[in-house]
């Protein structure tokens, strides 16, 4: 186990690094002008544009283009010398890239995980209820709900949520910091069509096993129906999620890139749509080096849940790895 | 690369179309009746009627501060901020008139080169949270131009000073070769001496700055943010100018607010400064804006009471004249004195079948024909759906911000009152049919008819496909396609951009947001080194070389009656010889808004750091009625024609 996570780690690390410097030399593609926005690059003479440059460490001190492959080689020095990403360069300039990215992952993950935990236990009780009930009332009006959050475009869904729940609970349509309320409508929107995947998921895991063996064989011992859904059917059904959750509770801390922007939340999500905007390279590295890691830790700590849950599952065979 | 701006520019007047209850998207100035000397008398602000209430303004701002130092953004929400927490040395109000701002009173040397501001005595910097620093003395000036002028500093709005402070140019110059030294580690570099630049501090409360030559605009120079004061002593505490501003508590204010909350992403609270010299105009003493830029949600929440201002935007418009809680409170915001120009651009990349098109070009009764043909009021319908007739401008300067001494309009110049004239419209397919026959009699057989005409048509943008659309079918159909052929070279996404920097076109569309209230601003971006006529190879047409000639002699005049004299006859020259078409300015666009004065103080004010200003704005309970806000409008245009 330890020699295929320390494996593991090291093969993480130089994805990591890929990615990272993937993403900072596709940044270099982008013409000059692209860094003048309002109307800036033809109102400015050349001589007062190098200085910008400079700042952006797109020009040396000698007013000279500095190669790309140069820039990433200072970029990781300055991670390493410094232990930062850097100073924003155009979105919030001069503040400190990890700062106004951690006063936002906080927003982003608080939301996010009230919406996975809403969308995990309303989804498992509805899946569970519509197995239990099959073809009733209760098991049609969930498929009918599945149906519909799965068809219909989620932000048409968050405008839905966004205009009536908000009339309903008489609160602000946006987010607002320091107001309660106004965190739950958002959180709602989001948690909607996961709710609707979980309980389908349930649903569908508990019918096929109703009819495997091993549920016969439990039923045959004499153990009530109760029993039988709940230690063994659920158990099992649990698993397959299992490698999806943490993925699910990493991915809160990215933000929801369409749902932020309708509810004005302060978070990752509009963060990054924003910093691509303005561009703002140093912003834009740092967001990806954050996405690509959580990807990364997501997908590892998926398969060590899974080990965890499954007894049958092993990670090594033969000191080679899965 | 800037062929790309070119288009960019196109697409913003689209933009503008769109954002309309937007504050001043563009940093500069207007003003007429400047240069008298001392013409305003210190302490004449209206006194304060006690009686006035207004209510707490909540609005949205569609994008956060990117930094407080006004002396290093030219982004309009940092604009906007920063018009709330100081103001400029004068301002320049809704009629164009120059009111006193941080200085009293002002005046022009003799010989024309040095300007003279008094300041308030006894303004205090404060902090965010009003607390008092220091007293903002001339000094403070002086140091904001070291900053400015230092290119570390890295200022997006410096060229400005360049141009009309005596010896900033090369004390920049100085100052970068002083920088790029000391990077290589020459410890005997000597930084160069302010006292080289013409900015001076007389005494406590005096400022003097000279300029370049005697700029007839100067003075709506002096709202722009290079004129301002900076704390030298809190920089330093602060640890340096690239701190200045980029939170709120490193960043000192002088002006009508205090910023309480800066919410990075979220909101801006401010409220009132009482010890503001102007506190008894500032009706409003809360004021919040929280970042939105979905126009559904901003017009929902204006019906829910949330907001107080809202842009009317496609089927949105609708919506608000259907609903009577809403429909008194539509506004039409002014048109902007930006303007756009539709031009030929004679360097094209040309392949052997389009090279054809290239002596018709230089012919001026071709260009002429094309112009004629060109159903404008057609085109501007694709983006303007109500009465897309009053969005079309026939001239490239517009009335109402550019005065003489004497207060004569510059449009009542020369003869470019003839381009006002309602009825005047350059679309006349019976002339533009005449046009295309004597061309085609003076080319003979230099061309092979018809000729195409390539426009660049960015395909993901569905109103520019129709434009071109439009364009194309009023061209053909007037000049007949055994003529003229328009056809499209359609890209997407980056491609366009490619394209558009390459310079594959023959006609587009272009134009300029001005800085200072000046005609030259807009006539001479089509000089052979100005940013359009740089790109389009206009200096290839043979009325070109008449052209230059007239407006070298002209843009340098310091009189302002014989400047514009000469300037109308550029503007008429460039118009009549079809060296462009003028097209439209931006603005015009339907909002709501429960501010009930919108005609008072700063608020039509098309630019300039003081456009966004608080003073005089009031917000009602109750909306205007139809009739009211007809009448100010009319008491409005009327203060306009005075």
């Amino acid at each position: 186990m330890l020699r295929y996570t320390s494996k593991r780690l090291l093969q993480s690390l130089i994805t990591l690094l890929i990615v990272a410097s993937l993403g900072f030399l596709m940044l270099r593609l982008m013409p000059l002008s692209g860094y003048f926005q309002d109307g800036t690059w033809n109102k400015m003479s050349w001589e007062t544009k190098v200085p910008i440059l400079q700042k952006l460490g797109l020009y040396d001190v000698h007013q000279e283009p500095i190669n790309p492959f140069v820039q990433l080689f200072n970029y990781y020095k300055s991670i390493i010398t410094t232990g930062s990403f850097g100073e924003s360069t155009q979105l919030y300039t001069g503040r400190q890239v990890s700062e106004v990215i951690g006063s936002r992952i906080g927003v982003s993950m608080g939301l996010g995980l009230s919406a996975l935990a809403m969308s995990l236990i309303l989804g498992f009780w509805l899946g569970v209820g519509m197995a239990r009930y099959k073809n009733g009332i209760l098991d049609n009006i969930g498929m009918g709900y599945i149906v519909v959050v799965t068809a219909v475009p989620p932000v048409v869904i968050y405008f839905f949520v966004q205009y009536y729940v908000t009339l309903l609970l008489k609160t602000s349509m946006i987010y607002r910091s320091g107001q309660f309320m106004t965190y739950i409508t958002p959180a709602i929107a989001i948690a909607l069509v996961p709710l609707g995947s979980y309980a389908l998921w349930i649903r569908r895991y508990m019918v096929d096993d109703l009819n495997k063996d091993y549920v016969k064989l439990a039923y045959a011992k004499g153990l009530s129906s109760r029993a039988v859904m709940f230690r063994h059917v659920l158990r099992n059904a649990f698993i397959p999620m299992a490698y999806s959750l943490p993925i699910a509770i990493l991915g809160t801390l990215s933000g929801a890139i369409i749902m932020e922007p309708v509810f004005s939340v302060p978070g990752m999500g509009q963060l990054y749509i924003q910093s691509i905007g303005k561009r703002d390279n140093n912003f834009v590295q740092a967001i990806v080096i954050i996405y690509a890691a959580m990807g990364i830790l997501g997908v590892f700590l998926g398969d060590v849940l899974a080990v965890i849950v499954d007894p049958r599952i092993k990670l090594v065979k033969k000191g080679e790895t899965r | 690369m800037k062929k790309r701006i070119l288009a960019l520019l196109a697409a913003m007047v689209l933009l503008f179309s769109a954002c309309a209850s937007d504050p001043s998207s563009s940093p500069g100035d207007v003003s007429p009746g400047e240069g008298t000397p001392g013409d305003a008398t210190p302490g004449e602000e209206t006194p304060g009627d006690p009686e006035i209430v207004s209510e707490d303004y909540h609005s949205y701002s569609g994008s956060d501060i990117t930094i407080l130092n006004p002396l290093v953004t030219f982004y309009s929400s940092d604009f906007q901020v920063n018009s709330y927490l100081m103001d400029p040395l004068v301002m320049i109000n809704n009629k164009g008139e120059i009111e006193p701002g941080l200085a009293t009173s002002w005046e022009k040397s003799a010989d024309g080169l040095k300007w003279t501001f008094k300041i308030r005595e006894g303004v205090m910097w404060l902090r965010n949270d009003g607390t008092e620093y220091a007293e903002v003395t001339s000094q403070d000036f002086v140091d904001s131009m070291t900053y400015l002028l230092d290119p570390a500093t890295a200022s997006m709005s410096v060229d400005f000073a360049l141009q009309f402070i005596e010896g900033a140019a090369d004390y920049y110059s100085a100052m970068g070769a002083y920088n790029t030294a000391v990077a290589d580690g020459d410890t005997s570099a000597v930084p160069p001496d302010i006292a080289t630049v013409g900015v001076k501090a007389v005494d406590k409360y005096t400022v003097e700055y000279t300029q370049t030559w005697d700029i007839p605009y100067f003075l709506s120079y002096a709202t722009f943010t290079h004129l301002i004061p900076i704390s030298k002593a809190f920089v330093e505490e602060i640890g340096g100018i690239a701190e200045y501003g980029t939170t709120k508590e490193n960043y000192l204010g002088y002006g009508a607010y205090l910023f309480k909350t800066w919410d990075v992403g979220e909101k801006w609270e401010f409220t009132k400064n009482e010890k503001y010299y102007l506190a008894d105009r500032i009706h409003i003493n809360n004021m919040s804006f929280v970042m939105l830029a979905d126009y559904n949600t901003i017009y929902e929440m204006f019906k829910r009471g949330e907001i107080i201002a809202a842009p009317l935007v496609g089927s949105i418009y609708d919506m608000a004249l259907a609903d009577p809680e809403v429909e008194p409170y539509v506004f039409r915001t002014r048109i902007r004195v930006d303007s756009w120009q539709y031009y030929f651009n004679v360097n094209s990349e040309r392949t052997p079948e389009t090279e054809n098109l290239l002596p018709a070009i230089q012919n001026i009764n071709f260009r002429k024909a094309v112009f004629a043909a060109f159903n404008r009021t057609a085109v501007l319908s694709v983006s303007t759906k109500i009465t897309p007739e009053d969005m079309r401008r026939n001239s490239i300067n517009t009335r109402g911000w550019i005065f003489d001494d004497t207060g004569k309009d510059y449009m009542d110049f020369g003869n470019l009152s003839k381009y006002e004239d309602p009825s005047y419209d350059s679309y006349n397919p019976d002339l533009a049919k005449t046009l295309i026959e004597t061309a085609k009699t003076e080319l003979g057989s230099s061309v092979t008819w018809p000729v195409t005409i390539q426009l660049l048509v960015q395909s993901d943008d569905a109103s520019a496909v129709q434009e071109a659309n439009v364009i194309k079918q009023s061209i053909e159909e007037t000049l007949g396609t055994d003529n003229v052929v328009v056809a499209f070279q359609e890209f997407a996404g980056l491609d366009y951009f490619e394209k558009s920097d390459a310079g594959a076109y023959d006609f587009t569309r272009g134009g300029w947001i001005p800085d200072y209230a000046d005609p030259a601003a807009f006539l001479e971006i089509y000089q052979a080194s100005g940013y359009i006529g740089s790109i389009n190879g206009i200096d290839q047409l043979p009325e070109y070389d008449e052209f230059n000639s007239m407006i070298e002699a002209a843009k340098y005049i310091s009189d302002k009656t014989a400047r514009y004299e000469a300037l109308a006859k550029v503007e008429e020259y460039m118009i009549d010889n079809a060296l462009v078409l003028p097209m439209q300015g931006s603005g015009g666009n339907f909002s709501i808004n429960k501010v009930i004065n919108p005609y008072e103080g700063f608020q039509l004010n098309p630019i300039g750091l003081c456009s966004t200003s608080m003073l005089d704005v009031i917000v009602g309970t109750t909306p205007l009625t139809p009739e009211e806000r007809e009448a100010q409008k009319a008491a409005f245009d009327a203060s306009l024609a005075d």
